[in-house]
């Protein structure tokens, strides 16, 4: 197998490169056989099982063929709301297959996948991993038709048109917009190339750490883990080589925040990760991107050889590594282990990542956007930060904001702003449901306007999705639990089994047929896999159902038609039929 | 050697001095308070953390026991009926995602799940049946993979292997779809005396070595001789 032996000549051999070593094998052939796995296992010296481990792992990585053109259809709920079916169907009819499926000539094989981080030019798809936004009927035939006509993906997306920015550099040419709608006076001031830096250069680590404290930072990523404390601890940690992460790995429903970051801000990420690089000791750095953010790897690494160009990062090599297709990597050890090579499973904490993180190192992760404000810290000093926002969350949010607007983009918010200005803001259409924060988040209804974003009101990872009164609340928390039950990592059991209950109770009321004390078992049982699981995924998944009983029990209440106790919640004729089938009854 | 520093700790409002850093289920046992386990068991290096049967309350947060290890000062709750249900309502949720069927299952007596669920006095699943479809696996030399009856608690994945140190068992898939498989090149190396010792590692009856499923007979098995629910 010459193409293996090649791949592996440019990657290397030992565990740690498997993940990059699949990408390749994926893109390139299409899929990763049994064959190809024995093959491969032999020459990293691992065993095939350890190979299929990983390869069944993650969404992007199939043992079955995908097709020479592999498309991923966005199954958010934002994209349901914006004509997906449509859209779904049109591919469907134009390529003659059902989704889930390959041509029979394995030209184009048709795919679902969880939110690609458009929901703001939703309905959109991955062709060979380029996004493709804003679809419309007429536009899905052109693509298909230029595509079997051999016209290159590069050229269809030429001619559909480049977005803004840096979207249409030559890095990047992509057909996707930033849509940043509500420039602040924090992240949006003008970046000046190095200064961050610069500034950083003159002060000692412990003054970099003292700086971010005292800014009331938090992480990004939706725990809200004081930055500066978590610098703080890996610094004190005596290791020779220490790590910094940064947490590309968007995967939140609705958010899409650090697509634009990545794409307009991603000198003041590098210079984030240098400042952090110098405030804790590493000597390497990661970037951990989502595989459906893989058409932002050039324009990344391009910024990074400029930056070894200028001389700013001599002793900090920065990686881009790519995610292959599962939220759970968002979490920071699973994420972890999957740069380490292996499925990505979180670990038990404690330790800790920062005493033992990635290659049993200390390690710092962080959120795109919490090292692009701590580069901004360091330029106008930590005051400039900690006067904006509230008490308990300082400084500004980035807000990605979907749905039933009609500007849908990137906001700026001080912490503390009222769901009701933000809804003014972005001007929303009969705003009936927000979920905030994603589906891990809380969803609210009208009646609660008034409350603020900030961490002890409606904390959030960056996900607004805004819902009209013409959307289904059970069709929303359908698409929430789906994307649970597909996206659990399947190591312990309350997050494994019970989200599939979960969604089965959620099923049953929305289909009719639950039972008055139904609802009292959404607030049992959601309550048991919130309290038992192993990870944040499972510790927050219930919340889009716990959240909306308790802010709209109504709607519930109204769903339960039968309130008889009693009544048989199955039909029994169809439970029936095989019995009487075999007894000619 | 000095004996390991004890420190005090507090369980459901009572203080015990137990040795500092050790594992907590192991701490409790060591006071007489029995904590349930799947995954875990006594002398294990590390922890697996996957069953979730011994969640207990740490500094007012719930915690899997057998991930902590003891520290001063640390406040436990653990028999309060919220946390014997939680703990309870884990082993329900085992016995609708799996098809348990004991009385015709050869590890019956030789089961944790089952020990554990008659010392938890579950009578039946609060939780619908999935009624799941699972593969079961005869394919290899000497094991039969009953996945029907599989908690994924990765014991056999993660600490078995056969005696050239290689990996016999796998998980792959994610979600609801994770499996166990066997690797077949690896399996057929295993002595039936090694086979044994996967199928006694597994906690309940999802590895069988291939004509030894009865060899103990029923009222003589292990949890039949000691229960868990009188051995406190």
């Amino acid at each position: 197998m010459h193409k293996l032996d090649l791949i592996i000549q440019k990657e290397g051999n030992s565990q740690d490169r498997l993940i990059p070593i699949l990408w390749e094998i994926q893109k390139d052939i299409g899929c990763i056989s049994l064959d190809t796995q024995t093959d491969l296992s032999k020459k990293l010296n691992l065993s095939p099982a350890e190979i299929q481990e990983v390869v069944s792992f993650y969404h992007f990585f199939s043992e079955e063929y995908r097709g020479k053109h592999q498309i991923y259809i966005d199954s958010s709920i934002i994209a349901d709301f914006h004509d997906r079916n449509q859209i779904k169907t049109t591919f469907e009819n134009e390529l003659k297959i059902n989704t889930g499926s390959v041509t029979p000539c394995g030209t184009f094989g048709l795919f679902e996948t969880s939110c690609i981080g458009m929901s703001d030019q939703s309905p959109a798809v991955l062709i060979d991993f380029i996004p493709v936004p804003s679809l419309t009927v007429e536009k899905v035939k052109i693509i298909l038709n230029s595509l079997k006509n051999g016209i290159k993906l590069e050229e269809i997306i030429l001619s559909l048109g480049l977005g803004d920015g840096a979207n249409s550099s030559n890095y990047i040419q992509s057909n996707i917009n930033n849509n940043i709608v509500k420039k602040g006076h924090f992240l949006f001031k003008k970046w000046s190339k190095g200064e961050a830096i610069s500034i950083a250069s003159q002060m000692s680590p412990e003054n970099i750490i003292q700086v971010i404290s005292d800014s009331g930072l938090k992480g990004r990523g939706g725990a809200g883990f004081p930055t500066g404390l978590k610098w703080k601890l890996a610094k004190e940690v005596p290791s020779d080589k220490k790590y910094i992460v940064c947490n590309a790995d968007e995967g939140e429903p609705g958010t899409f925040k650090d697509r634009v970051l990545l794409t307009e801000f991603i000198g003041l990420l590098l210079e984030g990760m240098i400042i952090a690089s110098k405030a804790v000791g590493a000597s390497k750095g990661y970037i951990y991107l989502r595989g459906e953010y893989s058409y932002l790897k050039n324009h990344i690494e391009r910024q990074i050889l400029d930056f070894k160009e200028s001389g700013f990062i001599n002793s900090f090599p920065i990686e881009v590594f790519l995610g292959a297709g599962a939220y759970i990597c968002g979490e920071e050890s699973a994420l972890l282990e999957s740069l380490e090579g292996k499925r990505g499973e979180p670990r038990i904490k404690p330790p800790f990542p920062v005493e033992q993180g990635l290659f049993g190192c200390p390690t710092v992760v962080n959120n795109v956007e919490t090292f692009v404000l701590a580069a901004q810290i360091i330029r106008f000093g930590h005051e400039s930060f900690s006067s904006l926002g509230t008490e308990s969350s300082r400084g500004i949010r980035l807000l990605s904001i979907s749905g039933d607007v009609e500007k849908p983009g990137i906001y700026e918010y001080e912490w503390g702003v009222s769901i009701s200005e933000i809804l003014r803001d972005c001007k929303a259409i009969e705003p009936t449901f927000v979920q905030v924060g994603g589906p891990s988040g809380t969803m609210i209804s009208n009646k609660e306007f008034d409350r603020k974003i900030s961490h002890d009101d409606l904390p959030t990872g960056g996900s607004f999705m805004v819902f009209s009164k013409k959307r289904s609340l059970f069709d929303i928390l359908s698409n929430f639990m789906d994307f649970f039950v597909d996206e659990s990592c399947g190591n312990c059991t309350p997050c494994r089994a019970g989200n599939v209950i979960l969604r089965d109770l959620l099923t049953k009321v929305k289909t009719g047929k639950a039972r008055p004390s139904d609802l009292n078992k959404i607030k049992d049982w959601g309550n048991i896999v919130s309290k038992t699981s192993r990870c944040g995924l499972g510790m927050t998944s219930p919340n889009p159902l716990l959240t909306s009983l308790k802010s709209m029990p109504e709607y519930f209440e109204n769903a339960i038609t039968n309130k008889d106790e009693n009544f048989l919640d199955f039909d029994i004729e169809q439970a029936t039929a095989e019995y009487k089938e075999f007894h000619n009854e | 050697m000095s004996s390991p520093k004890k420190i005090p700790i507090t369980v459901d409002g009572k203080k015990y001095d137990v040795p500092k850093n050790i594992n907590l289920v192991e701490a409790l046992s060591s006071q007489g308070i029995r904590v349930p386990t799947l995954c875990w068991y006594k002398g294990m290096d590390d922890c697996l953390g996957t069953c979730r049967v011994c969640t207990v309350n740490v500094n007012g947060r719930p915690s899997a026991a057998c991930t902590l290890n003891t520290t001063e000062e640390m406040k436990i709750e653990f028999d309060t009926s919220e946390l014997n249900d939680l703990r309870k309502s884990i082993i329900e949720l085992l016995f609708v995602e799996g098809n348990h069927y004991c009385p015709s299952c050869e590890k019956s007596g030789d089961c944790l799940l089952q020990a554990e669920a008659q010392a938890l006095e579950m009578t039946h699943s609060r939780f619908p049946y999935e009624f799941n479809h699972y593969e079961i696996d005869y394919s290899g030399e000497m094991i039969i993979l009953e996945r029907n009856r599989c908690v994924h608690c990765k014991r056999c994945t993660e600490l078995f292997t056969n005696d050239d140190g290689e990996k016999v068992f796998s998980f792959i898939g994610k979600g609801k779809d994770t499996q166990v498989v066997i690797n077949k090149e690896t399996e057929k190396s295993l002595s039936k005396h090694k086979a044994q010792e996967a199928m006694d590692l597994c906690p309940v009856g999802a590895i069988l070595v291939k004509g030894e499923g009865f060899k103990t007979p029923y009222g003589e098995r292990k949890f039949e001789k000691e229960p868990l629910w009188i051995k406190k």
